[in-house]
């Protein structure tokens, strides 16, 4: 069983100088792969696509995205949504699999946390960029102002700020607390000057004194023990933006687990989406293994599953309600304006997905890496559809409306998705991807098992 | 301002303005930055003049012109002679305080009193003047967007010829030429053409002119008038004669195509008198019930009990059939069912000198024939109709507008006045006025904007505005007032009294003495009489008297039979009338009754036409008759007459302004001969392309909910709360009430009383800087109104219900928009108020999502740029007691705050409590049927208190216990009985 | 004497945890108290051997989360009690439902900020400068050695170098402070 769990974890049992050296190079190594080039230029190109966007949005205003009055949110609250649900499965692969002592996790926790830091900046961005006067969201912060006034603390978007905000923070002291020792790894096997100040200094001296590594994993522990809730509760606030409100369709007391369950289900299909490129262009196969890929895979079938669920309840309690004005938002999102979308979406996320019970799909790379893709669209679609159909079909028919999408709207998606992706580009080449004293315990403790 | 004599390129002048989008110029000379300019500069502002003279770049003259726009109204108010504040005295002007003038608004060449709201000299608001019989205090949309006309920069700013800019002095020496030239052949070859007015100092000025030239030609252009009443009731009563129906005496009235409350000269009067026998109150067991049979859709047959479409040549077989069963005339077979016609005569008769028949003015005179013979056999005379004088100026000799291009195209005119009228745009298809335009020499333009006529004429003049002129006009009923400017003419505009009075050689008479004189000396007012009269806003014992007549009702046996094939009716746009408000935004982007369309007009037709032509809303319809064709997109209404095509006048105009250019499409063309209102031979086609029929409203149905809760009277009598029964019973709350110590400001709108006018979305966007933001924007579902009027469709889409229901916010007492706003830009207020804090808001647009009512409206662009150095005349318009809103913040109703606070700050001075009335909103102000009370629910005695306890009082989606302090009166309709197994009931 | 108290201390590599374990277990045996290892991931069995005593880390994170809940909250009161009440759709000031979820939030960040600096802290880190580097082949994750160090406080310091010999080290070295 040991040799069982060493073969597919760490193939071949390398030593822990090769496992050091093997992850350290990638960073440490003076020449690249040119498709790490030609990724990283492509994904740079959407980059500067997403600034220019950012500059056009806050310069004419936001009336230049696809909104009206009643539909007054859109593709920007769509997106955070989004972005955080991608953010959450990074927590939970770092945090809560370290709480149930998940060795497997120790090669995709490092990247997994990049992941989560970048998605959950992107989501922060959003909801400022939102705004019809972005320059004056830090009203929502109790700073003292001219306005003698306070934020509106019933506000769900005030709980939004706050929860994005802390998981910010505890994500980054997360990833950093992981990221030391490492550091410090990079520091003594740095050839150059430069790299071994710029390490040195990030590595705050550490040692690894039997004292210290004491202190390290006891908060580490409890770091993790703190963002395992935090994970839940994040996305709880995010849905409660909708589930607080009395629109229909919005107004659900299933949203948080059913919001958290499609976090993880598209934060995983998120991580599919990187690690499967990712062994690939930099030969990591032997520390990504076919195990962690299938591990994955059945936590998006889960989580998918539950969203399923969730999809099947969402329906009937706006049926069984009995008002009218739910009953007829529900007949509007499959016959609506927006139905196309739905539909796209079921195909997306309850189809697609049940490709994931046959285990040759799960081996097949190729197939699995588009389904991901798929799942990542459908979930986008899942909170667009959430979003818009509500509003546009309310209690005053007279109010009724549809917005159309314009440019803007693709152009600031598909901008922060080239921004991610560049971002995690940069964070590969310099910082190590995978955790190197983890694996090498983790080898270490096979070998000795 | 000093004009100068040198002529200006004007074609690069133009190119400039157009370039400089909307940085206006005052005119051409400053544009042209003469000399003339520099000096008016220097006497003007000399700081800014000195500035102007060290840098004299472009941008420096811009920004300079932006000033003195800015201060357009301040120079202008060195305050214009003799004129008489309303109830503020002193006149002089304190800062901050408004002044109120009593003075009258010409439309349609009648006389609607106003009394307008003046901040240091700048008017800004017109309300209806409350002694004046045609508004009775009311207003309508047209007289709330006159500010906006004021300051209109497109207005014409100067007298050209052939294009050059030339002065007054110059237009005068033409003048006189042309006196020179006609005055030896008594005026022969000279020809005047009006449009349509009622000012007896003009009529008396154009009178002594046709004495001075006896053969000179009168021509009195409306493109809107029908002469099927005045010739019928010429034949019975051997002179000229109007009716005058008396809504508030009648029980039964029955409309023949007539839209008294949407259309004519006393529409407000008769929506006011109308209401007043529809309107439910406690105890009140009667209302009059009213039948319309109409050719196309009205707010009129919306509110009717009883409701027709049919074709418009139908109209007479159905007057005939409706005659013959009150025993006048043999019976024909009509569109309308027999025992339909059987039962509304039953009703007329029991109703006797109550009942009351009035026919639409365009209908033919034989139509008219049976109407004044019916209601004679009822022998409603004096009671519910009265027949008077018309007030409007039709001398006899004047020629038609066809006969004069005649004389035109013969070349028997030699010189040609046009006053106050756009004939190159509005003349019918087959006159072509414009060619015979060229074949007169002499061809002057006096008008207010540079339109088609005055493009072809060689002289143009602007016209100065109702509210910077001196003149007098009389009412629907004959009362006249005298029309008394608040502003000195800002682009310099002249009164038409001064080129009649110049064409009478008295070159420098100013209007004010022309009018004076004719006042006292022909009018008998002394200067108390005067000075009351300019103080009221009407001169009293004007007012004409009933015709007191026996004259024998003459019955036409003739019917014209109706017409086969697909007829267009054509009717005159509800705000841009003939088309000379185009140029106004507030009208063309304000919603239009029962369609809600905006920018633009449509192909109206009914479904099941649609549906046998194979149209489709969006559709683009080929329209011609012989080579005058216009293409125009189809809008399918519910409840229009089948084979029928709907198309409103007043649209496709090339040459009226930026705003009103090129938006919709020119029905004129389509008129010929006697086919004015109802034309038939016309070809139409389904062109290939598609285009976007602009809307507010895009669903139609209620779905079922319980939102305008309506009944009939007996229902009502049976159970007066009918409507809060069908209320779900209100689930608790688990909150603590707040307490309400202060005022509880409430509204109360009642849908019996409510006609769909609009004049209370007008009102709100002029009281509140509501801006406006062009049709793109609109179609995007990005309009700005405050207030808007839901119109629902209820029954069958062929003859459907129409019900109307005004919704401003609610200002609920719970409001789900405050919980959810983070910045604490949106919370309540001492006194009640949902108050929308700009400055705060920083655009999550969550309190919108999360209004249940979606009454909230965000500036998703900057709608009002006023930034320094880009001053436009239209600065000048703001209500200086509102702020204007900035990009990227919500905005909603206040219930004009602002008046709230000032009439606190008034009973505070008094210190005295708020007495109920002493604020009123724009809306309520405006609305011609006071279906909108407002008031203090906190205070026993208030009227909104009252009728917040009325037993048809409810509150809209109250199962959401918001709470709103908004309430409505469910809408009450008197269906006849005896009709209600014929046809399903037109509301419920 | 003089010449060795200029000393850190000295230290010895092992090429395994578990003989860097046995050779500490040894020597405290033998009764050295001033030792400390140096290991490239962290061995939970020397904590015992060490006598690394029981961190009050997370009593110290507890204390933040309890600090950051509580301060938070009653921020929240502050405000719409004391400095700006006002009506915000007919709620009641304290609308704990809604102020708990920013409690949560804030005690969790508390806690966060807590654990951190308190690891920083206890740990003294960051340490630029630490005499343990001037050992020659000391290196943190180069060739991933285990070092035990006996640093010169030690009683029986003098010994020390022999008794690392004994226990196995590949090398022993001495550590300038």
């Amino acid at each position: 069983m040991a040799e069982a769990r060493a073969a597919t974890l760490v193939r071949g049992d390398p030593g822990y100088p090769e496992i050091t050296g093997r992850i350290a190079s990638i960073v440490l190594a003076g020449r690249l792969p040119r498709i790490f080039w030609l990724g990283f230029l492509g994904f740079f190109a959407l980059m500067l696509l997403f600034l220019f966007a950012i500059a056009y949005l806050v310069a004419a205003g936001v009336g230049k995205l696809g909104l009206n009055v009643p539909v007054v949110w859109g593709t920007m609250i769509t997106n955070v949504v989004w972005w955080i649900g991608i953010g959450h499965a990074g927590t939970l692969i770092s945090a809560v699999l370290l709480l149930f002592r998940q060795p497997w996790r120790n090669s995709i926790n490092r990247f997994a946390e990049a992941m989560t830091l970048l998605a959950v900046a992107m989501a922060g961005l959003f909801p400022i960029l939102h705004l019809g006067r972005p320059w004056f969201f830090y009203w929502l912060l109790p700073l003292p102002n001219t306005h003698m006034h306070w934020p509106q603390w019933r506000s769900p978007l005030v709980w939004d700020f706050a929860a994005i905000a802390t998981y910010i923070v505890v994500s980054l002291l997360f990833w950093y607390m992981g990221l030391i020792p490492d550091l410090a790894v990079l520091r003594d096997r740095a050839r150059s000057r430069g790299a071994q100040v710029f390490y040195g200094l990030l590595a705050l001296g550490w040692r690894g004194s039997a004292f210290h590594w004491k202190r390290h994993q006891t908060v580490y522990f409890l770091l993790a023990a703190i963002a395992t809730p935090l994970v839940v509760s994040v996305h709880s606030v995010v849905s409660l933006d909708f589930a607080v409100a009395i629109v229909p369709g919005y107004h659900s007391t299933i949203f948080p687990p059913y919001f958290v369950a499609g976090a993880l289900y598209s934060g995983f299909a998120m991580v599919l989406t990187i690690a499967i490129p990712l062994r690939a262009a930099f030969g990591l196969r032997d520390f990504i293994t076919q195990r962690h890929i299938d591990n994955g895979v059945k936590v998006m079938l889960a989580a998918g599953m539950l969203v399923a669920y969730g999809y099947l309840s969402e329906t009937f309690f706006s049926w069984y309600s009995g008002t009218p004005y739910d009953r007829y938002e529900l007949f509007a999102r499959f016959l609506g304006p927006y139905a196309p979308c739905f539909w796209i979406m079921l195909a997306c996320n309850v189809g697609a997905l049940q490709l994931l019970w046959f285990r040759r799909v799960r081996n097949n790379m190729a197939l699995l890496f588009g389904i991901a893709l798929v799942i990542n669209v459908g979930m986008w679609l899942e909170r667009f559809v959430i979003v818009v159909s509500g509003p546009a079909n309310d209690f005053l028919p007279s109010a009724w409306n549809t917005a159309t999408l314009t440019w803007l709207d693709f152009a600031l998606l598909f901008g922060s998705l080239g921004t991610f992706f560049a971002l995690m580009f940069l964070f590969v080449r310099i910082l190590p991807a995978i955790s190197i004293f983890e694996v090498a315990e983790e080898a270490h403790q096979e070998g000795a098992a | 301002m000093s004009a100068t004599a040198e002529p200006l390129d004007l074609a690069r002048l133009r190119a400039e303005a157009v370039e400089r989008g909307p940085q206006f110029w005052r005119s051409l000379e400053e544009l042209a930055d003469t000399a003339a300019f520099r000096e008016y500069l220097h006497n003007e502002f000399p700081r800014l003049a000195a500035r102007f003279d060290i840098a004299p770049d472009r941008r420096g003259v811009l920004k300079l012109m932006a000033a003195s726009l800015a201060m357009a109204g301040l120079t202008a108010c060195k305050k214009a002679d003799h004129i008489a504040p309303y109830v503020d005295k002193p006149a002089d002007v304190t800062p901050g305080r408004a002044l109120h003038y009593a003075t009258a608004l010409s439309i349609g060449g009648y006389g609607f009193g106003a009394i307008v709201e003046s901040h240091e000299g700048r008017p800004t608001k017109v309300e209806g003047n409350p002694d004046h019989p045609a508004s009775l205090g009311a207003s309508d949309a047209i007289m709330q967007a006159a500010c906006l006309g004021l300051y209109d920069p497109e207005r014409s700013r100067t007298p050209t010829k052939d294009e050059q800019a030339m002065s007054w002095d110059a237009f005068l020496g033409e003048v006189a030429a042309l006196r020179d030239e006609i005055g030896n052949r008594e005026g022969a070859g000279f020809a005047l053409m009006i449009g349509p007015i009622t000012s007896p100092s003009e009529a008396w000025l154009i009178d002594r002119l046709r004495a001075a030239y006896p053969r000179m030609l009168l021509c009195v252009h409306d493109p809107l008038a029908a002469d099927g009443e005045r010739t019928a009731l010429q034949q019975v009563f051997g002179r000229a004669t109007a009716t005058l129906p008396r809504l508030g005496q009648a029980d039964v009235i029955v409309s023949l195509d007539a839209d008294f409350l949407g259309e004519g000269p006393g529409r407000l009067a008769h929506a006011r008198a109308f209401s007043s026998r529809r309107i439910v109150r406690d105890g009140a067991t009667t209302m009059a019930r009213l039948y319309a049979i109409e050719s196309t859709p009205t707010i009129t047959g919306a509110s009717a009990d009883h409701r027709w479409a049919v074709r418009g040549s139908a109209v007479p077989a159905i007057a005939a059939a409706l005659a013959a069963r009150l025993g006048l005339g043999a019976d024909v077979n009509a569109p309308v069912p027999s025992a339909a016609l059987d039962a509304i005569a039953a009703d007329l008769r029991k109703a006797a000198g109550t009942g009351l028949v009035v026919a639409g003015p365009h209908q033919s005179a034989d139509v008219h024939l049976q109407v004044h013979a019916m209601n004679a056999s009822l022998g409603s005379f004096g009671l519910a109709v009265d027949y008077i004088p018309p007030p409007d100026y039709r001398p006899p000799g004047a020629v038609s507008l066809g006969a004069l291009v005649e004389q035109m195209r013969r070349g028997a005119v030699t010189a040609l006045l046009v006053l106050d009228a756009n004939p190159a745009y509005t003349a019918p298809g087959d006159v072509s006025f414009a060619e015979a335009l060229v074949k007169v020499p002499r061809t002057m333009h006096v008008g207010r904007y540079v339109d088609a006529t005055a493009k072809a004429s060689r002289w143009h003049v602007p016209l100065a505005h109702d509210l910077e002129r001196w003149g007098d006009i009389r009412a629907f009923d004959g009362t006249a007032s005298i029309i008394q400017p608040l502003v000195q003419p800002l682009y310099g505009g002249h009164a038409a009294s001064e080129v009649l009075s110049a064409l009478l050689g008295e070159y420098s008479a100013s209007p004010l003495d022309t009018l004076r004189t004719y006042w006292r000396e022909i009018g008998g007012l002394d200067d108390a009489a005067w000075r009351a009269a300019i103080q009221r806003g009407v001169i009293s014992g004007t007012t004409s008297a009933p015709v007191v007549s026996n004259a024998a009702p003459v019955l036409s046996s003739k019917v014209n039979p109706a017409g086969t094939g697909i007829e267009v009716r054509v009717v005159p746009d509800p705000w841009l009338r003939a088309g000379e408000y185009a140029n106004n935004a507030w009208l063309q982007e304000l919603p239009r009754p029962l369609s809600k369309i905006v920018w633009g007009n449509a192909a109206l037709v009914a479904p099941a036409t649609a549906g046998r032509l194979q149209l489709a809303s969006g559709d683009v319809v080929r329209v011609a008759r012989d080579n005058n064709a216009i293409e125009l997109p189809v809008s399918i209404e519910p409840g229009h007459p089948e084979e029928v095509i709907t198309i409103a006048l007043g649209f496709g105009q090339s040459a009226i302004g930026q705003v009103g250019n090129g938006v919709g499409a020119n029905a004129f063309p389509l008129r010929a001969g006697e086919a004015l209102w109802f034309l038939d031979g016309l070809s139409v086609s389904k062109a290939e392309a598609r285009a976007a029929v602009v809307t507010t409203q895009h669903h139609h149905s209620m779905e079922g909910r319980d939102i305008v809760r309506n009944g009939t009277l007996a229902e009502y009598v049976a159970n007066p709360t009918f409507a809060k029964d069908r209320e779900p019973a209100p689930s608790g709350t688990l909150y603590p009430p707040w307490p309400s110590r202060e005022e509880a400001w409430a509204m109360v709108i009642d849908q019996t009383a409510c006609i769909g006018c609009m004049a209370c979305v007008s009102a709100c966007q002029a009281e509140n800087n509501i801006p406006t933001v062009g049709v793109d924007e609109v179609a995007n579902g990005h309009e700005m109104h405050w207030l808007r009027v839901d119109r629902y469709y209820t029954g069958s889409v062929d003859n459907p219900g129409v019900v109307f229901q005004p919704v401003p916010c609610m200002h609920c007492e719970e409001a789900p928009c405050e919980e959810v706003c983070p910045v604490n830009a949106t919370v309540h207020t001492h006194d009640g108020l949902n108050a929308q804090i700009y400055n705060r808001c920083v655009g999550t647009r969550y309190c919108s999502q999360n209004c249940p009512y979606k009454v909230r409206r965000f500036n998703f662009l900057d709608y009002q740029p006023f930034a320094e150095g880009t001053g436009s005349p239209l600065a000048a318009l703001m209500n200086p007691d509102v702020s204007v809103r900035s990009r990227g913040v919500m905005e909603k109703c206040t219930y004009c705050v602002q008046r709230i606070e000032r009439g606190r700050i008034e009973a505070e001075l008094a210190d005295q409590p708020i007495a109920d009335g002493a604020v009123t909103p724009a809306c309520a102000q405006a609305c011609p049927t006071q279906a909108i009370i407002f008031g203090n629910r906190n205070d026993p005695g208030s009227r909104v208190r009252r009728l917040h306890e009325h037993p048809l009082d409810y509150a809209l989606l109250a199962e959401l216990n918001t709470r709103p302090r908004t309430t409505y009166l469910a809408r009450v309709s008197n269906p006849n009985p005896a009709l209600a197994k014929l046809e399903e009931p037109v509301h419920g | 004497m003089t010449a060795r108290s200029k000393l850190y201390g000295v230290i010895g590599a092992y090429r395994e945890p578990e003989p860097l374990v046995s050779a500490a277990r040894t020597l405290r045996d033998a009764g050295y108290a001033e030792l400390d290892a140096f290991t490239p991931f962290p061995v939970p069995a020397l904590d015992a051997i060490l006598q690394t005593r029981a961190t009050p880390l997370p009593l110290l994170v507890l204390a933040g989360g309890i600090f950051g809940a509580v301060a938070s909250y009653a921020l929240i009161l502050y405000s719409v009690m004391v400095d700006y009440p006002i009506d915000v759709g007919g709620r009641p000031l304290n609308a704990w439902p809604a102020y708990l979820v920013l409690a949560f939030e804030g005690g969790v960040l508390g806690a966060a900020l807590a654990g951190f600096v308190g690891m920083l802290a206890l740990n003294r880190l960051p340490t630029y400068y630490h005499p343990i580097f001037n050992a020659p082949s000391f290196t943190f994750a180069r060739d991933d050695r285990f070092y035990l160090l006996v640093k010169s406080s030690d009683a029986k310091f003098a010994e020390a170098r022999n008794a690392l010999r004994r226990t196995g080290a590949i090398l022993v070295e001495e550590v300038a402070p």
